[in-house]
């Protein structure tokens, strides 16, 4: 089976102390991978050099075969990016977001997916208000749908349910669910534990930015001999 | 050939200008706004209109000065740019640019050519209000426009093109050495360049100025100094002609060296600009700089206030700009002292001017640099009013240190002054009694003011409004502390009247001012508990 995304000896290394060191793991078609770790375990660090935005200091990504640093356009084509503080252009319409993103990724026809985008994250009636008019929640939930308008093989969440209300969280959970479904894979950075045990088949735990485990959810229960995530997130990082 | 821009940048941009003007109309749609814009428009029209029709009204510079010092000064000025605006703001790419086209499927060179072309638009937007300004200064309307729609984008490019070599010898040792040689070459020629054995500065400086080769290397900041001094259209028009050359080469340079990987540093100067700009949205231009650990001792509860001070007061000592201000303060003032002309009667009289001039700076000017109070916790009044706090304690704990700050620098000025000038210093004595008060009322007139009117140090896309909502609130300022000063001088006459003593008829002033500081607090605390962070804080 291709993997979606292929990660192999990543390293990003700042005034000489290593912020991610040699981090491997690849996902392929379908899966959910929970990427989890303490505050400053890289895991930030890690998510934008998958995107391009950071460059690695050694190591590769590959998004769809692709190179995200040697080609960038062919592996950002098959990519999202949603981050822990989205940041809209304050001057821009919900819609008008939607507009740019479309333009961006070539995505014809695109107003009908918009429309059932922002009716199920409920910024339908805020489509042409400014992005400095919505609140943090809101923000979020038009970052999410730039990001699902072009339909990415590969989303790369950072803490993707930060201001989210209980109704947008179910929401949530049950479109990364068809995502999924549909053959995209997912890669999500939390720290809502019960979050990442409800939805993801994988799990990646980091610590001071070295891979403590990746695999399959059984696994990481098999491995540690905990049942419950939060008992097995706090043996693998209590070293 | 490609086009320069993919179909997705060209939208941006163009859904960015639309959204400029929607944000500038809504925001004239309040009674407030559009007051403010108003109050913009009469403003201008106050100040330039007569400067306009007046055949009599010129600042032209005079065109020989222009010419000889103008590119030397500019030189300076573009040195200092590239040398000290270095990292990756410099690219000038913001936080929503780096989420939304940082990981989308853009070259680097296109996201380049993308923000040029921001930038390029930006400058001639500004240069179409700049020029009205630049054409009191130069001596023909072209050469305004030309100057300042060709002179910003020189010393934009020129930084930018220095944080593209500054970040490719970030990952290339050879280019960071070839870098330092270059730097370090610069200053070398200009000494081989002059007859440097000259004393005379100026000479050496002319010198300088007329070797061959500084006719070369100056020739973008001579034709500067052209656009402005020249009255010839056809030197103007060659001038204007090689600084767009210059501009357009400066671009391709920037184009040329943008092929490589400069987006985490674009990423880094966009997340710190964010910072600078939260921080400068709710401090003002005090709270730039390394934070220091300094500490004050704690004061006692006093219903609330003491915390509130001590928080105050310790910020206000760990910011190097304060240091920054009242140093440079004392500095300027004991470089004009020594400076003073020689004369008896004059010193005295250069004493008084430097005295009156130390109490407007310190009394009026410093309160708003330092911007410690209530201007600076337009983001924090959710805390302030979720205090278990009497509201004149919040009052006199956010209001009081700032007083405290520029009645301490009056006071060492005017201790200066009469450690100079003994004879001038006893006749300014009794003003140590005023200064307190007097710097208390005017904090509070502010501080009041601003909690009526609360405004944003930045001003983001509502520039129109700002500046309008700025003088209406600054009119107010003036007026009130004027009241507040004209009640203080008829008490201090009074008191001259009745007992001929100027310390009695200072501290009569002084009690005047309180009790106008006091009915301020008030009126301020009054505001305070009916403040709707909600409604009133201005986004």
């Amino acid at each position: 089976m291709v993997n979606v995304v292929e990660v192999e000896g990543l390293t990003k290394v700042y005034d000489g102390a290593p912020a991610v060191e040699d981090l491997s793991f690849a996902l392929p078609a379908g899966r959910v991978c929970g990427m989890v770790g303490p505050n400053g375990a890289g895991k930030t660090t890690t998510l934008r050099m998958l995107c391009g935005i950071l460059r690695p200091t050694r190591g590769s990504v590959r998004v769809m075969g692709h190179d995200v640093h040697r080609d960038p356009i062919s592996a950002k084509r098959a990519l999202a990016w949603v981050p822990n503080d989205p940041q809209p252009f304050e001057a821009l319409t919900v819609q008008e977001h939607l507009e740019f993103v479309a333009s961006t990724w070539q995505v014809a026809d695109y107003q009908t997916l918009a429309e059932a985008l922002l009716r199920r994250f409920e910024l339908l009636d805020k489509a042409n208000a400014p992005a400095q008019t919505l609140s943090t929640g809101m923000r979020q939930k038009l970052s999410l749908c730039c990001a699902a308008l072009h339909r990415p093989e590969l989303y790369v969440f950072d803490e993707p349910m930060t201001g989210l209300d209980p109704l947008a969280i179910r929401e949530m959970r049950g479109w990364v669910r068809e995502e999924a479904a549909r053959g995209a894979t997912l890669l999500v950075s939390s720290h809502l534990l019960s979050l990442v045990e409800d939805l993801c088949t994988d799990l990646l735990i980091v610590v001071r930015g070295k891979r403590v485990f990746f695999g399959p959810m059984e696994e990481a229960r098999s491995q540690f001999s905990e049942h419950r995530l939060e008992d097995l997130f706090f043996q693998a990082t209590s070293t | 050939m490609s086009p320069w821009l993919p179909p997705g940048l060209w939208r941006l941009i163009r859904v960015r200008i639309r959204a400029a003007g929607r944000a500038q109309l809504n925001r004239m749609r309040t009674p407030w706004g559009a007051l403010s814009a108003l109050a913009t428009v009469f403003f201008l029209f106050a100040w330039f209109l007569p400067r306009w029709l007046s055949p009599d009204f010129s600042h032209r510079m005079d065109a020989v000065s222009v010419q000889r010092v103008g590119p030397f000064g500019l030189l300076v000025l573009w040195a200092g740019q590239i040398t000290v605006r270095g990292g990756g703001e410099v690219l000038g790419f913001v936080p929503a640019e780096v989420e939304h086209l940082f990981a989308a499927p853009y070259k680097p060179s296109e996201l380049l050519r993308y923000k040029v072309t921001v930038l390029f638009v930006t400058w001639w937007l500004g240069a179409l209000l700049l020029t009205p300004i630049a054409s009191f200064y130069a001596h023909t309307l072209l050469g305004a426009l030309l100057s300042v729609s060709l002179v910003l984008p020189f010393l934009q490019l020129s930084a930018m093109v220095s944080a593209m070599v500054r970040d490719g010898g970030k990952r290339r040792p050879w280019f960071r050495v070839a870098f330092i040689a270059v730097a370090a070459s610069l200053p070398l020629l200009a000494l081989k360049m002059g007859p440097h054995r000259t004393p005379a500065m100026w000479a050496t400086l002319g010198a300088v100025l007329d070797a061959p080769i500084s006719g070369t290397l100056l020739l973008p900041f001579a034709s500067a100094s052209i656009l402005v001094g020249s009255d010839s259209l056809a030197e103007v028009l060659r001038a204007g002609g090689v600084l767009a050359a210059v501009d357009v080469a400066l671009v391709v340079i920037l184009l040329l060296l943008g092929r490589g990987e400069w987006l985490e540093t674009a990423a880094e100067g966009a997340s710190y600009m964010q910072q600078v700009r939260s921080r400068y949205r709710s401090g003002g231009m005090s709270t730039f700089g390394t934070v220091g650990s300094w500490s004050v001792p704690r004061f006692p509860r006093w219903g609330g206030a003491g915390p509130l001070l001590w928080r105050r007061f310790t910020e206000l000592v760990r910011r190097p700009a304060t240091f920054a201000t009242l140093g440079g303060v004392i500095l300027l003032v004991a470089v004009l002292a020594v400076a003073l002309p020689g004369g008896h009667g004059q010193r005295e009289s250069s004493a008084y001017a430097l005295a009156v001039a130390s109490f407007v700076w310190s009394m009026v000017l410093v309160p708003g640099v330092l911007r410690a109070d209530f201007r600076a916790e337009l983001d924090q009044m959710d805390r302030l009013l979720a205090l278990p706090v009497h509201p004149v304690a919040v009052v006199v704990g956010v209001t009081l240190p700032v007083a405290v700050a520029s009645a301490a620098l009056e006071m060492v000025l005017l201790s200066g002054v009469g450690l100079y000038m003994p004879n001038v210093g006893a006749e300014l004595a009794p003003l140590f009694v005023v200064v307190p008060s007097f710097a208390a009322m005017v904090v509070s007139v502010e501080n009041m003011l601003f909690l009526f009117l609360p405004v944003r140090v930045e001003s983001g896309e509502a520039a129109l409004q700002s500046v309008g909502r700025n003088l209406i609130v600054s009119m107010l300022g003036w007026g009130m502390q004027g009241i507040a000063f004209g009640l203080g001088a008829a008490a201090a006459f009074g008191a001259i009247w009745v007992t001929g003593n100027l310390w009695f008829a200072a501290t009569v002033a002084s009690g005047a001012l309180l009790a106008f500081t006091a009915g301020c607090v008030l009126v301020a605390a009054w505001r305070l508990r009916r403040f709707d962070p909600s409604k009133h804080v201005p986004r």
